[in-house]
């Protein structure tokens, strides 16, 4: 089996670092960063992932509008995404599930679990 | 603690009586296996030292059928065989442990000590109480470094608290467990034994309340005191913080399972659970469940993690900066707009940040600035005393490496249980078990935590204790405050099932709760079985409730029991009229039965013994409720086959927790 890719969006630099370390040693995927939505987007396009891991949290585009650009297109819209989010209240929660998130992390994340929980989002065997 | 002997070689049990007299031990003595299966099923043992070869019953077959009877109390098997075969048959039967004779004396003591902390559920070596410590293997009690002096029934009463946090012992319980059967003593002579304790712990400084009373049902140990000796200087604001940062510590110690490490750091003095016994925790259900081991990957990640973190360091500690300064302004009350604004994003960033990084506590410090930050009332400047403690608190935290402590994910299928201001499940030896593998519990010690939790976090369920009894200085949540809160998060998501533990017993003070909005009114003194019990029952995690009936002659009480046992979710039948009692019996086909013994028609005692010789209902569990309380009733209860039995009055969570413990066991050898 190929080694999966995962495309993470988010502006903390210091998150996308233990992240991607985390994900690459766990989980040994591939992991490629954006810190901010508009390159998240084009990331998404040009390397695609099998998912996306995105913060809700900043500044410019947020999650939700990034997560609507990488719905409108094409060659982005099949791919699932996992929010990010320091608020995942029940409501915010069903909001996010009826615009086709597939599932949502709270922030902070523990960093050892996360591709655990990613896979388990996602129904991918580690 | 109380020890039943089953030994019939005289010499030795009189040697051994001595012995664990010297050793401040309730001792029983039976001499032969039948009367020690009396005594067992009688009295509440907490380990019983079984010979192997004895008249009547043999011990390998008492020690089997004490187990197939759902006794749970450690079993040391004594025996003179020294042989593979007859230890692996002792073991096999259900005992703990093997000495054989003839032993030494202090390695039985040993042994009896280790078995004993194993019931606790890891209960570490020396007990502790803030300052306050006793060694069981020495006897010595020490506050601070003052040795302290007591007579062997203080001592045994001290040691009953400290090995209990939370659990109110009654008069009767406290008499059960300290005093042998052969000089039960009258309850004055408890009390006097309670204020001599007190008054010596009074002499060396230490709390007389120590040990509480609460009224109307007992004593307990006093729950959660804050630093115990204050160094100098106490403002407000530094005792709030100190408050703030060992609840915290300790509830991060219940969350935040990946670590072994660094629980308590940052808070040296962390309330009644020293740093040791919050390690020595692990093994208690909760942390059990929670504590997945790291895999080789995942610990090599860990390690890589806090190598990333040199990277970063600087660039967090320049959040801290930037807080630091708005914390300066504001003690200055030239705080800006865009200098809080800036605060606001570092801490926001370091709650993240942090958690990610593993420094869990850190993360939560930063949290709580956060939610101050955030408030909608302008910042005072006398807040900023807090503000300074938290943040230094926060640096504090970041000084090392990190902790590797992550919080709790969020785990699908893992249910969310918010607890706000309760003791009970936060007792760190309680045994919530059954429900402990699918239920995150997050403890928070205050309303605006809780929202704060709330905002971040839906919950499955939300436990709060409510105190009307508060005097309104303490860290309690009033009723004024609780009942809105409950209305306000009940009207927000109506589904949540909210539970309220109340300190209170009037039946206005319930209706006022469930009025608001509260699922069910859970009154004090509540164990954590029960509080999971419910909780799981709302949730529908849990069988259906279970089927129990009661027969008793005074309407009155069936009435106050359909209320009182109404938290626990049972399926209740009250049937006052003993005439119809096999015809409800035969309709309702109860889990349990729970019995009166003087009715007018017919005596309980003999119902049980009728059911006993039916084949139909021989295994249905009797309970005895009565208000009869002579030994020689008792016996005769047992006699006829009954499986447990309680006096009047009724205290409504001892009888819920009979029962639950009845069914529970009932149900694990149906498995």
């Amino acid at each position: 089996m190929s080694t999966r890719r995962i495309l993470i969006i988010d502006d903390e630099e210091a998150i996308l670092a233990v992240a991607k370390l985390s994900l690459k040693m766990v989980a040994e995927w591939d992991v490629v960063t954006a810190t901010s939505g508009p390159e998240g987007v084009i990331k998404a396009e040009s390397e695609q992932p099998e998912a996306i891991l995105l913060d809700v949290m900043m500044p410019q585009m947020d999650g939700i509008s990034t997560f609507k650009q990488l719905q409108a297109n094409a060659k982005t819209q099949a791919i699932p995404v996992i929010l990010l989010t320091a608020k995942a209240q029940a409501v915010e929660q069903l909001q996010y599930k009826q615009i086709g998130v597939t599932g949502v992390i709270t922030k902070p994340f523990n960093s050892l679990t996360l591709a655990n929980e990613m896979a388990e989002l996602l129904d991918w065997r580690l | 603690m109380r020890i039943l002997l089953v030994d019939d070689d005289q010499p030795l049990t009189e040697i051994l009586r001595q012995s664990l007299i010297e050793q401040h031990y309730a001792i029983d003595i039976a001499t032969d296996g039948e009367a020690g299966w009396e005594y067992a099923c009688v009295f509440d043992y907490d380990l019983i030292l079984l010979d192997v070869m004895l008249p009547k019953l043999d011990g390998i077959s008492l020690c089997e059928r004490l187990r197939a009877r759902g006794h749970q109390m450690p079993i040391l098997l004594l025996t003179a065989r020294d042989t593979s075969p007859d230890k692996i048959k002792g073991l096999d039967a259900g005992a703990d442990d093997y000495m054989v004779k003839p032993f030494d004396l202090e390695e039985l003591a040993a042994r009896i000590r280790a078995l004993l902390r194993r019931d606790s559920q890891a209960l570490p070596a020396v007990l502790k109480w803030g300052q306050l410590s006793l060694n069981p293997s020495t006897c010595q009690v020490v506050y601070g470094d003052q040795p302290l002096q007591f007579t062997p029934k203080e001592y045994a009463l001290l040691k009953l608290f400290l090995r209990s946090p939370n659990r109110v012992f009654s008069l009767s319980a406290i008499i059960d467990s300290v005093w042998s059967a052969e000089d039960s003593p009258g309850e004055d002579t408890v009390r006097t034994h309670i204020k001599g304790l007190r008054r010596k712990l009074k002499l060396a400084d230490a709390p007389p309340d120590l040990i509480e009373t609460v009224y109307g049902l007992g004593y307990r140990l006093k729950s959660h005191p804050t630093k115990p000796i204050s160094s100098n200087s106490s403002s407000i604001a530094n005792e709030q913080t100190n408050k703030q940062t060992n609840k915290q510590s300790e509830a991060s110690s219940e969350s935040m399972p990946l670590t072994s490490k660094g629980a308590s750091k940052g808070a040296p003095n962390a309330g009644p659970i020293g740093q040791t016994e919050v390690l020595k925790e692990s093994s208690s259900p909760i942390s059990k469940a929670l504590s997945i081991p790291l895999t080789k990957k995942q610990t090599e990640a860990s390690t890589a993690i806090a190598a990333v973190w040199q990277q970063y360091k600087a660039q967090i500690i320049s959040r801290i900066e930037a807080l630091e300064q708005a914390i300066r302004h504001l003690a200055a009350g030239q705080l800006t707009d865009e200098h809080q604004q800036k605060a606001q994003q570092a801490v926001h960033s370091l709650v993240g940040t942090l958690g990610t990084f593993g420094f869990a506590e850190g993360s939560r410090l930063a949290r709580e600035l956060e939610n101050h930050w955030r408030q909608t009332t302008p910042l005072e400047s006398n807040q900023s005393k807090l503000f300074e403690m938290l943040a230094s608190a926060l640096r504090q935290e970041i000084e090392g490496a990190p902790t590797g402590e992550f919080l709790q994910p969020t785990r699908q299928g893992c249910l969310r249980l918010l607890a706000i201001n309760d003791l009970t499940l936060q007792t760190p030896f309680s045994d919530i078990a059954p429900a402990a593998s699918k239920i995150h519990i997050e403890f928070v010690s205050s309303l605006s935590q809780a929202r704060e939790i709330m905002d971040q976090q839906s919950q499955d369920a939300v436990l709060i204790s409510i105190s009307f009894a508060s005097t309104g200085s303490d860290a309690a949540i009033s009723p004024s405050e609780g009942l809105v809160f409950i209305q306000e998060i009940v009207g927000q998501t109506p589904s949540l099932p909210v539970f309220a533990v109340i300190d209170s017993d009037r039946l206005a003070d319930r209706i006022e709760v469930i009025r608001h909005g509260a699922q069910a009114c859970l009154p004090q003194p509540v164990t954590p079985d029960q509080i999971m019990a419910s909780v799981m029952q709302a949730l529908g995690k849990s069988n259906s409730g279970a089927k129990v009936m009661i027969l008793d002659d005074d309407p009155h009480l069936l009435e106050a029991l359909q209320i009182l046992l109404a938290p626990w979710n049972f399926k209740l039948t009250t049937l006052e009229n003993s005439t119809r009692f096999w015809e409800v019996l035969m309709q309702v086909n109860p889990d349990l039965l729970v019995l009166d013994v003087e009715m007018p028609d017919v005596n309980g005692l003999e119902l049980c013994q009728l059911l006993r010789s039916d084949p139909h209902w021989r295994q249905l569990p009797v309970l005895f409720l009565t208000a009869r309380v002579d030994a020689e009733t008792q016996r005769q209860v047992f006699a006829i086959g009954a499986d447990d039995y309680m006096s009047k009055p009724v205290v409504a969570a001892e009888l819920a927790t009979r029962l639950l413990n009845r069914l529970q066991r009932v149900q694990s050898l149906r498995r």
